[in-house]
């Protein structure tokens, strides 16, 4: 089992090889606020990297700019090499997004949703595999052909997650995506995700939830007035174990007034 | 498929499984239909009402028996107008101004028997027609129906999803585009299955009937795109309903208000008492054709005398009592035309000040092309009294010169003291079966075609503006 002192911050992020997101040197202004200054980071195929921040932190900033809603004022976001502002088209059908509220249509079912997403990104996956998705989630098969108005929150997050394992995204972005679950549910979210790490997705999940982040990611980065001012690494428990990150260490780093 | 018809394809879906949606819809369709039906077979029995009226008022004329010509003449007459036949699509100012006149000597009397004067309080503006459900109803029906298209995906968080995974914002603003464009569609489809039977049935309304529908098509597309850009645009789905119908109250029943204002202001008409009053004061100065020794025929009786060469009006060849009838007529009608047509023309130019407003409101240019092409508009109309005008004095004339041409003028003086004077001044009933019939036909289809089309460029200009609006509302949903 690693401990808290075996995590260890990374002093250049935007080194790692081959990321499949690179963000650098990004400046993001919103209202004429700059809500991200210089904020570099890079996650790369199989990695989970958490991004973790109070409110206001600019954490779904950041998100909403690696998807090319928002235009950087200086710097730029790289998703499999291809910058949003210059082929937003061609990122967006890169990456999948979850966002906070997993929306789905209401008046379509489970099923109906998932058609209805993926023709609309061109991927013809059969019925088969849906129901496979369906399956890989978890969601009951009484549950995917009843109109998702009545889901709870929990139930929607399943279905957006299945769309995103359905449309094979090499990149994963999740915006705070186990606020309002009950632990059951967080657990199974959890799992899913290890399950799309190791199919070798590249996440990036923004989130306030310390215990959660260092529960599922590979790395945690802590976001402060729109800077990266530290992030941790888990490294392989001695003992052939799971990696994981020390809660300790990163609460006293993110608890601390100055960076890490 | 294209990204923008599976966004269609999907408001569809949404349209149909929403039961707010799915009742609009169905009234909306139902309305134009049934307005349509009901129209044709209103039209339909008042053209066999006027045709049974006509056939009877001209029986009644001819079966009159053995007269003095100047009796037939206060007889009268009665003619009726003919509805146009894409009256049954929109008919316009008929409802309210009448199709039956009553011809009289002496007298120019305006149509009666107006749909919206002989109906109760409940339907005094005349039945819904499939005009006024498509200019008036069609667009609130479908505000009620898109208003919501973009502005709830933006609320619930889907507008993001969508463009998340590469969904375009203009495939999105197409394709809810292209959606509420097919609810539009399925009102017009009852106008377009009433067109197609028309064309067949008077295929001389072609081109007035394709000038309706294009126009119709127009307006409605000028809807479909400002409901959208609005639903794009506005910050909640409340603000945009609130827009929306605010724009409705304004384009549809503030502006034309307006517009009436102005162009009564801009040319004032006179009311119908200064009409009349002015009408009797210049026919007292015509005389009294009734006494030949009114002083306003002294003058005439001298131009008589002289254009036949005799000293007196007992040695005329003619009958000098009818030649006055003829003079007074044509001098009075001659005032009852001048005084009509210079109200024609004011309310010609109130029609022309109103149509200005096609560039304020889509909804003027869209009522001003739809009853200029059904011939149903304020032209036809006057051009319809005109007509009946025309065929009263015809008529009137007629009578005045057998009152000339065939009664003894020693007979028509003694008539009212000698009965075999009277007797003689009697005019065989052969002369009333010589009954010309009233037809008017109106403006040419051509024309009423050609005079539509700045209007139908002025709904252009308005779809343009509405395309412009969807550009923006694509700009806007393309960006956060």
């Amino acid at each position: 089992m690693m401990t808290a002192q075996d995590a260890t911050p990374d002093k250049n992020p935007a080194l790692i090889a081959g990321p499949a997101l690179k963000v650098s040197n990004l400046h993001v202004s919103r209202n004429g606020r700059e809500v991200l200054s210089d904020l570099s980071f890079s996650v790369a195929s199989g990695e989970v990297f958490a991004l973790l921040g109070g409110n206001g932190a600019g954490k779904s900033t950041t998100l909403l700019t690696c998807i090319g809603l928002l235009p950087p004022s200086r710097g730029d976001v790289f998703v499999l090499g291809t910058s949003p502002s210059q082929d937003p088209e061609v990122v967006r059908r890169s990456l999948a997004y979850l966002s906070e509220t997993a929306t789905l249509y209401e008046h379509l079912s489970a099923r109906e949703n998932l058609r209805y997403f993926l023709d609309l990104a061109g991927n013809n996956a059969s019925a088969a595999a849906i129901d496979e998705a369906l399956d890989t989630v978890g969601l009951q098969p009484e549950a995917r052909d009843q109109r998702t108005g009545s889901f709870s929150k929990g139930m929607r997050q399943k279905v957006a997650i299945a769309l995103a394992i359905l449309r094979e995204t090499p990149v994963l972005l999740l915006d705070e995506p186990t606020s309002g679950l009950d632990p059951v549910a967080v657990e199974e979210f959890n799992q899913l995700l290890n399950t799309l790490r190791n199919r070798g997705v590249a996440v990036l999940m923004v989130t306030h939830d310390l215990f959660g982040a260092c529960e599922v990611a590979t790395r945690v980065g802590l976001l402060r007035d729109g800077r990266l001012v530290a992030s941790f690494s888990a490294t392989e428990d001695r003992n052939g174990g799971r990696a994981h990150i020390d809660v300790d260490t990163v609460r006293r780093a993110f608890s601390a007034p100055e960076a890490v | 498929m294209t990204q923008a018809m599976k966004i269609a394809a999907g408001e569809w879906t949404y349209v149909l499984r929403s039961r707010l949606a799915v009742w609009t819809l169905g009234i909306l369709v139902a309305l134009v239909a049934v307005s349509a039906l009901n129209s044709d077979a209103q039209l339909r029995a008042e053209a066999t009402t006027r045709a049974e009226y006509q056939r009877q008022a001209d029986e009644a004329y001819r079966a009159q028996p053995d007269r003095h010509p100047h009796r037939m003449v206060h007889y009268g007459h009665y003619v009726f107008r003919t509805p146009a036949p894409l009256a049954v699509l929109d008919p316009g100012v008929d409802s309210f101004t009448g199709r039956s006149i009553f011809l009289e000597g002496h007298r120019r009397n305006t149509a009666t028997f107006s749909e919206a004067r002989e109906t109760s309080v409940l339907t005094r503006f005349g039945s819904v027609s499939p005009a006024f459900s498509l200019q008036v109803l069609a667009p609130l029906l479908l505000i009620l129906i898109g208003f919501s298209s973009v502005a709830r995906e933006r609320e619930r968080g889907i507008l993001l999803q969508l463009l998340a995974q590469g969904t375009s914002g203009s495939a999105l603003i197409c394709g809810k585009a292209i959606a509420l464009a097919g609810v539009a569609a399925l009102a017009l489809l009852p106008l377009l299955v009433s067109g197609i039977w028309l064309a067949i049935t008077h295929p001389a309304e072609l081109r007035p009937l394709a000038m309706v529908l294009a126009g119709h098509a127009a307006y409605l597309a000028f809807w479909v795109g400002a409901i959208v850009a609005v639903s794009a645009l506005a910050s909640s789905t409340r603000s945009a309903l609130i827009v929306l119908i605010g724009a409705w109250v304004l384009l549809t029943v503030l502006v034309p208000r307006l517009a009436t204002d102005v162009a009564a202001s801009v040319l004032p008409t006179p009311n119908q008492a200064e009409i009349d009053i002015r009408l009797q004061a210049e026919l007292r100065a015509v005389g009294d054709s009734h006494n030949i020794n009114d002083p306003g025929f002294q003058s005439f009786q001298q131009q008589v005398l002289e254009q036949y060469g005799v000293s007196s009006i007992e040695e005329l060849p003619v009958n000098y009592r009818g030649l006055v009838s003829l003079q007074g007529e044509a001098e009075s009608s001659a005032v009852m035309d001048r005084l009509m047509a210079e109200q024609h023309a004011l309310q010609r130019g109130q029609s022309g000040v109103m149509k200005w407003f096609a560039l304020v409101s889509p909804y003027i240019a869209i009522r001003h092309l739809s009853m200029s092409s059904a011939g149903t508009d304020l032209l036809n109309h006057q051009q319809f009294l005109d007509a009946a005008e025309a065929h009263r004095f015809n008529l009137i004339q007629g009578l005045n010169t057998i009152h000339a041409e065939e009664l003894d003028y020693a007979d028509d003086s003694a008539r009212s003291r000698d009965q075999d004077a009277e007797q003689r001044t009697r005019v065989n009933s052969e002369f009333w079966s010589h009954l010309q019939e009233f037809d008017f036909t109106g403006t040419a289809p051509a024309q009423r075609a050609v005079s539509a089309l700045t209007l139908l460029i002025a709904l252009l200009l308005w779809l343009t503006a509405s395309i412009i609006m969807l550009r923006s509302a694509t700009a806007r949903v393309s960006t956060l």
